[in-house]
């Protein structure tokens, strides 16, 4: 609209501003002002001085006496063996945890989606572990797994008695895969949903065609739930490099300290930060660890984004509000 | 789409929403307002009954909360109203939180092992002008030599709860029998040698399992168990300034480390390589472990259910008769009162109620610990014959305790995570014994200079 | 047809070894419940409990000796309650800038939006202490003593943003212009037209915050004083043994499986009531984008 005629300047400026509120860039600021707002106070600037204490040697409860150092906390956690060794452990964890999680939850699913009888029983047989409180979750498989009586080694001990092999000691790793394992319930209810979105007609038209159930699984089924098996993958990462919770509780003997303390085989990356935090009272060096974390969690991530082009399908109807990255 | 999963065929869920939906668009503006000021309402009230609560001191404390609960937090506020008592769970995560916020709890929960590190750092009030004005703890012959523990300099900076000669033992009377060894006597401590020979022929397997495991220590890993007995042959861990610890050059530390290191591997005592299933204390009334050397405290639950009158006290174990004896000391449990607090008046009045009021006579009866006052003695329990053991035991322990010295530059946690870490590398065989104590010591010396350097 | 048969026996087998395989640790837990400290460590140990405790049970529920449950409880309901009220509906609002509305910085906002789920929260854990702590946010009485908790939940949850991004963006434009065309403003078209279409979402938002906040520890532990605490903590840290001589200074392993029984409990009636609607929502909500 031009401004050409001498009494409309007038009212140019009530009628810009009223225009700027209609406008769309401002309803969507509007939106999610507080959502930005939220982020300011409780994510950026807290991230922020957790970036600075990163660069002192702050110990958790001397904040007058702290000191800068520099890049030093950097340096030692790039050159330290314990930094190397359980970083190998959550990677390695990552590794397994994830795809086999992902495999599970998937293979349960499909199992699930066929129509049969006590089908809900099943679901719910599988969704319940997600419900257990953590702490009860890590007592359980510290009682199975444990060395004299664990109910593993009860059931090996039927084929070569007394068996007392220390699982939570020597294969840390497996006993927390497992855990994941059990309570990928979740996922499993995700992928379902998934599944019983896929339309029938594709599914009937295949069958037609003399498509086997393999067939049907690669040219079908798994295209059209990739959307989801990426998401799914994506947050797997993320979370199983973020993961310490289980290990500490399968670490923890009755000594208070213990559970910042996690045994040798348990001994994954953020338990090892949040160990010298809370345990060593190295604070300034542990939120160096978590900041070197983040990096490689974003590194990790990009590069499936990347390899996402290749095995990621999103249907035709997709809107384009639903792919913008 | 969306409106065939309201599945009408009658899921309680889908009518809900529907009458929600209906709710949304009939009434829904008049349901806002009325939640709105309803909402705001309580807020208001809220506030008000702060506002109201603001004319009580609040004391802020952080604690256990089985050993200082909420139900006693109450009655403390029945007789005193003045005072509200916010109760917190120990947790050292929060107490840094709190203490880099610049409010830390009033009164904090801690063991004497850490009293250097805290005066060093001026966390701790010096409560020895409050101890000559308070009503209970105010006899000074009352206290014992316990409370030194708590002393820096001739300042008394915080109070004990109840302590523990650490190396008391108790023994299942069933299991000795079996293995033909006579009782000891609650006066007369085994050597260790005599100990460690005694748990072998206890210990009893099947193929790997360990049915029944000779001996247990106290907590359980090897930092408490060389602490302890260096002390009792009158060692020291650090030297005297605290600037270093001794680990390599003292011969006494090497015997004593290879001894428990041996028993480890033999799995005669619970190790990281075989681990207790569950916590030792609730195994041994099971009959699962021959010897328990718990402490004091251990004896109130040590019979359990099905074991009473089988369990008998074991005196401290001696490292060599000729060695003067002395009875170390791990669980000193107390509490001190933080440099910033803004009241000290009243957080005396109920860090005094808890040390050396009614709570202090309650836990002397109970048996779970002894107390720091010569006057509560007499109500600890003695009636039956296992009760008249632990005394007689306790009295003859009592005359010799000692603590081991920490370092003001450090907490003992730095030593005891880096011992527990290279001693089960050294039993998995990843590194070598003598290494064990090459990378303890020169992790621990690090850590202590690290904060000298910062405390400048 | 012979082998498709057989092959649906082979699965239907596979199913009930897979979920007794799942079922086994709970059935494990109520056992241990029922056990006494005792029974934990004898030789040799028997699965069943040789004298069912229920009194483990009856102490719980029915008294304050073991920890106030139904206080606890009681908080864990409202933490979560007004938790799940609060992320519902501001995920929505911010979900719905996202999805609807075309902005200059839009795709900045988004990558960051997606960066944070990806940013481990220890990093900010001590740092948000502080600042709540400086508002004298921290320790304020019940129920506002949950408000370090509800607050970082105001902007919504990164996760639902999303979630609620992707539902929004399937719905047809014409809606919003019809309602333009009414008369309504932004807001209002959002609140009235189609927030009520976002029933799916709304359910699988709900759903999902309750499940994680009625589980929520590390935040809990942080900010709650004791009595405000809830179930969750409680039940690590506050268990005692009714009618001992004084307060048992130590862990308890059969109270504390009797409190993660119960603890299961009103999550399993939700679940049990919600099951098919919250399958339902899932696939509505679009969650396959």
């Amino acid at each position: 609209m031009s401004a050409h005629t001498p009494y409309m300047t007038s009212t140019s400026t009530a009628e810009s501003f009223k225009k700027f509120l209609h406008r769309e860039g401002t309803a969507f600021y509007g939106f999610i002002s507080l959502w930005l707002v939220g982020l300011l106070v409780l994510q950026l600037f807290p991230m922020i001085s957790a970036l600075v204490l990163s660069f002192t040697n702050f110990n958790g409860l001397d904040l007058p006496n702290t000191a800068f150092v520099g890049w030093s906390n950097y340096l030692e956690a790039l050159q330290s063996p314990d930094a190397h060794y359980s970083l190998g452990l959550t990677l390695i964890y990552t590794g397994l945890s994830v795809p086999l999680g992902l495999a599970t939850a998937l293979i349960l699913a499909l199992l699930l989606n066929a129509r049969r009888r006590l089908r809900g029983l099943y679901r719910t047989a599988f969704y319940l572990p997600t419900l257990v409180p953590l702490a009860a979750t890590a007592l359980i498989f510290k009682a199975i797994y444990e060395p004299n009586f664990g109910i593993l080694n009860l059931f090996i001990s039927i084929f070569r008695p007394g068996t007392a092999y220390n699982w939570i000691g020597n294969q840390g790793l497996y006993c927390l895969v497992t855990m994941h394992l059990w309570t990928c319930g979740t996922i499993m209810v995700i992928f379902l949903a998934g599944l019983q979105g896929i339309p029938e007609e594709q599914i009937e038209a295949a069958k037609i065609d003399g498509a086997n159930s393999w067939q049907l699984f690669r040219r079908i089924t798994w295209p059209l739930l990739s959307p989801i098996t990426y998401f799914q993958l994506m947050l797997g990462i993320i979370n199983a490099l973020q993961m310490w919770v289980p290990a500490n509780i399968l670490s923890t003997t009755t000594d208070a300290n213990s559970f910042w303390n996690p045994k040798h085989a348990l001994y994954v990356y953020p338990s090892y930060a949040l160990q010298q935090m809370m345990s060593s009272q190295r604070v300034g060096y542990g939120v160096a660890l978590i900041w070197i974390l983040f990096v490689l969690v974003l590194v990790l991530t990009q590069i499936v984004r990347k390899t996402s082009r290749f095995w990621v399908h999103y249907a035709v109807e997709q809107e384009e509000g639903a792919r913008e990255k | 789409m969306l409106f065939s999963c309201y599945d009408m065929g009658g899921t309680m869920p889908a009518q809900v929403l529907l009458y929600f939906k209906k709710l949304n668009t009939e009434g829904e503006v008049y349901l806002k307002k009325v939640l709105v000021i309803l909402f705001l309402a309580a807020m208001l009230a809220l506030v008000g009954v702060n506002l109201w609560a603001a004319d009580r001191v609040t004391v802020t404390v952080m604690y256990n909360n089985n050993e200082f609960s909420t139900d006693m937090a109450k009655q403390f506020e029945a007789v005193n109203p003045d005072i509200k008592l916010v109760m917190l769970e120990t947790d050292t995560a929060r107490y840094m939180a709190m203490c880099t916020a610049g409010s830390p709890p009033d009164i904090m929960r801690c063991n004497a092992a850490w009293i250097p590190y805290l005066v060093a750092h001026k966390m701790v009030l010096d409560i020895t002008p409050y101890v000559r004005k308070a009503k209970y703890s105010l006899k000074q012959s009352d206290f014992l030599p316990i409370i030194d523990t708590y002393r820096l300099k001739g300042k008394l900076y915080g109070f004990v709860k109840d302590w523990s000669p650490t190396l008391i033992g108790y023994f299942n009377k069933d299991a000795f029998t079996e293995a033909g060894i006579p009782f000891p006597k609650p006066t007369e401590p085994y050597t260790y040698q005599q100990m460690a020979d005694i748990a072998r022929k206890l210990q009893k397997t099947e193929g790997d399992r360990v049915i029944r495991r000779g001996l247990a220590f106290w907590p359980g890993d090897i930092n408490a168990q060389l602490e302890l007995t260096l002390v009792s042959v009158g060692g020291k861990l650090y030297n005297s300034d605290g600037t270093k610890i001794i680990l390599t050059s003292n011969p006494k530390v090497k015997v004593i480390s290879k001894f428990f290191y041996d028993l480890a591997k033999e799995k005669v005592i619970p190790s990281p390589i075989s681990p207790s299933e569950t916590w030792e204390g609730s195994m041994f009334p099971g009959g699962r472990i021959g010897m328990i050397v718990y402490g004091y405290w251990y004896g109130a639950m040590a019979e359990g259910e099905q074991m009473k009158g089988k369990v008998g006290v074991m005196a401290a174990p001696t490292w060599d008769p000729k060695l003067p004896r002395i009875s170390p000391s791990h669980n000193i449990v107390g509490g001190f009162i933080s440099s910033k607090t803004k009241n000290p008046n009243e957080v005396y009045r109920v860090f005094d109620w808890f040390f050396a009021g009614q709570p202090a006579v309650d836990r002397a009866k109970s048996g779970w610990g002894v107390p720091a006052q010569k006057s509560l003695l007499e109500f600890m329990p003695n009636t039956t014959p296992f009760d008249k053991d632990r005394t007689v035991n306790l009295d003859f322990e009592m005359q010799k305790v000692k603590i081991s010295n920490s370092s003001p530059y450090i907490l003992p946690d730095i030593y005891e995570n880096s011992m527990r870490k290279y001693f089960e590398l050294a039993l998995k065989g990843e590194i070598s014994f003598d290494q064990f104590l090459v990378n303890v010591e020169n992790e621990v010396n690090k850590a202590i200079a690290d904060s000298r350097a910062s405390m400048k | 047809m012979k082998k498709k048969l057989a092959s649906r026996y082979f699965m239907t087998l596979l199913l009930i070894v897979l979920s007794l395989l799942f079922v086994t640790p709970l059935f494990f837990m109520l056992v241990t419940a029922l056990k006494r400290p005792e029974d934990l460590a004898t030789y040799p140990m028997s699965i069943m409990p040789p004298v069912y405790q229920w009194k483990h049970f009856k102490e719980l529920i029915f008294s304050n000796d073991v920890i106030h449950f139904w206080q606890a409880l009681g908080n864990t309901m409202t933490l979560t309650f007004v938790q799940t009220a609060i992320v519902a509906i501001s995920s929505a609002l911010a979900g719905f800038g996202f999805a609807r509305y075309k902005a200059r910085g839009k795709n900045f906002f988004f990558s960051v939006l997606l960066a944070t789920m990806m940013l481990p929260t220890l990093v900010t854990m001590i740092p948000q202490y502080i600042v709540f702590s400086q508002l004298h946010l921290v320790g304020m009485p019940y129920p506002l003593s949950y408000l370090p908790l509800w607050l970082p939940s105001l902007p919504g949850w990164a996760f639902f943003i999303f979630l609620y991004r992707q539902f929004f963006a399937t719905l047809p434009k014409e809606l919003e212009d019809a309602a333009m065309i009414d008369g309504c403003g932004r807001l209002r078209t959002f609140w009235r037209i189609f927030m009520p279409m976002a029933g799916p979402a709304i359910v699988t938002t709900c759903i999902l915050v309750f499940q994680w906040t009625y589980t929520e520890y590390g935040g809990a532990v942080f900010y709650l004083s004791n009595d405000a605490q809830v179930l969750a903590v409680e039940m690590v840290t506050h268990i005692r043994i009714p009618n001992a001589n004084v307060l048992y200074p130590l862990p308890n392993i059969p109270y504390q499986m009797t409190v993660g029984v119960m603890y299961c409990v009103p999550l399993l009636l939700l679940f049990a009531f919600a099951q098919r609607y919250f399958l339902q929502s899932l696939v509505a909500s679009g969650l396959k984008s």
